[in-house]
């Protein structure tokens, strides 16, 4: 009883993190079944742990388990990942202080490119992106979540974001056609 | 290119725009899609921002307490060991200490290597036997800071 109380306490501090990393990661606002295992597998792994690194680097590092695992099921499953399908609306929800529609459809309308675009890269390269702009990590704690070389991370990001910064491109210059195309046929 | 001021939108004024992630204007918007330094510093600015925003979440009030409800019982045990003023990783670390330093006394008791009558030989192997003790305990604890945390559970 004592150690579920304890355990509880974990949970409160760091459900918040692993909620918005699981939603970012895998483009669902539903993401409860998958932080439930990802506190489960913390707390069947907690004899295994050393204590050789942060009980938050072990938790992004099982968080990021979790998602890779949903993200190979749904790509088994050939279900719907879209960004576009009624689950993965969390960038709708985004609060802002635009002042009118036009503004509003343009900013979400980037924010649902950039998150369609973050599912297109590798998974080192959308775990870097998401630690480092969405958790505030360093460039050390994701090298040491990812076990990966500092500058090989710095790679990743910088790759990450230029292939993000490419997508956006196209998506805006296929918009800028598309309007082109609905003024010439009205 | 000129902005709502009548005068030409100019790369800086535009950057300033980007920076304090203000709303463009139609001809401040015209301008980046002219220049390709400033088409790169809105795409930058834009990947920059929906990176940036933290996607807004349902937590369920009671989801900790559910989560600790599914808990398996079998951790319940481990609570009373990290009460103890003595967290050991290991009951055989204690038992092994035990045996190491009796093994020793009874050793050094027959070899007899300083004699056990003497003065001298009754510290010496004191303080031999206290050596092995200390190096033994050591050995059998844990004492990270993280994993005595954890323990608790």
């Amino acid at each position: 009883m004592a150690a579920s109380l304890q355990f509880e306490e974990v949970i409160e501090e760091h459900k918040e993190f692993v909620f918005r990393t699981l939603a970012r990661l895998t483009g669902a606002s539903e993401v409860e079944d998958l932080a439930q295992e990802v506190f489960l597998r913390l707390y069947r792994g907690i004899e295994s742990f050393r204590g050789e690194s942060k009980l938050t680097t072990w938790l992004y590092r099982i968080t990021l388990n979790v998602a890779q695992d949903e993200w190979k099921r749904r790509k088994k499953e050939q279900a719907n990942t879209s960004f576009d399908d009624p689950d993965a609306g969390w960038a709708e929800r985004i609060s802002g202080s635009e002042s009118n529609a036009e503004q509003i459809l343009s900013r979400r309308e980037s924010m649902n490119a950039v998150n369609a675009a973050l599912t297109e890269l590798s998974e080192p390269e959308r775990a870097a992106i998401v630690m480092f702009h969405q958790e505030d990590c360093t460039y050390e704690q994701i090298a040491l979540t990812l076990k990966l070389p500092l500058n090989t991370v710095r790679t990743h990001l910088h790759r990450g974001r230029q292939k993000l910064k490419e997508s956006l491109k196209e998506h805006l210059s296929e918009r800028r056609t598309a309007c082109g195309i609905q003024v010439v046929t009205r | 290119m000129r902005n709502t001021s009548g005068d030409a939108v100019s790369c800086n004024e535009l950057r300033n725009a980007l920076a304090g992630a203000r709303a463009l204007t139609a001809e401040e918007s015209a301008h980046v899609e002219d220049c390709d330094a400033c088409l790169e510093a809105s795409l930058d600015a834009r990947v920059t921002e929906a990176l940036d925003a933290k996607p807004e979440v349902r937590i369920p009030s009671d989801f900790a307490a559910r989560v600790a409800a599914q808990l398996p019982e079998k951790r319940g045990a481990r609570v009373d060991m990290s009460r103890s003023t003595h967290s050991y990783e290991r009951p055989w670390g204690l038992i092994t200490s035990v045996l190491f330093v009796a093994v020793g006394l009874i050793a050094m008791a027959f070899a007899d290597p300083v004699g056990m009558n003497t003065r001298m030989g009754a510290v010496f192997i004191a303080l031999v036997v206290s050596e092995i003790a200390g190096i033994a305990l050591w050995l059998g604890t844990g004492r990270s800071g993280e994993r005595r945390r954890l323990r608790r559970f």
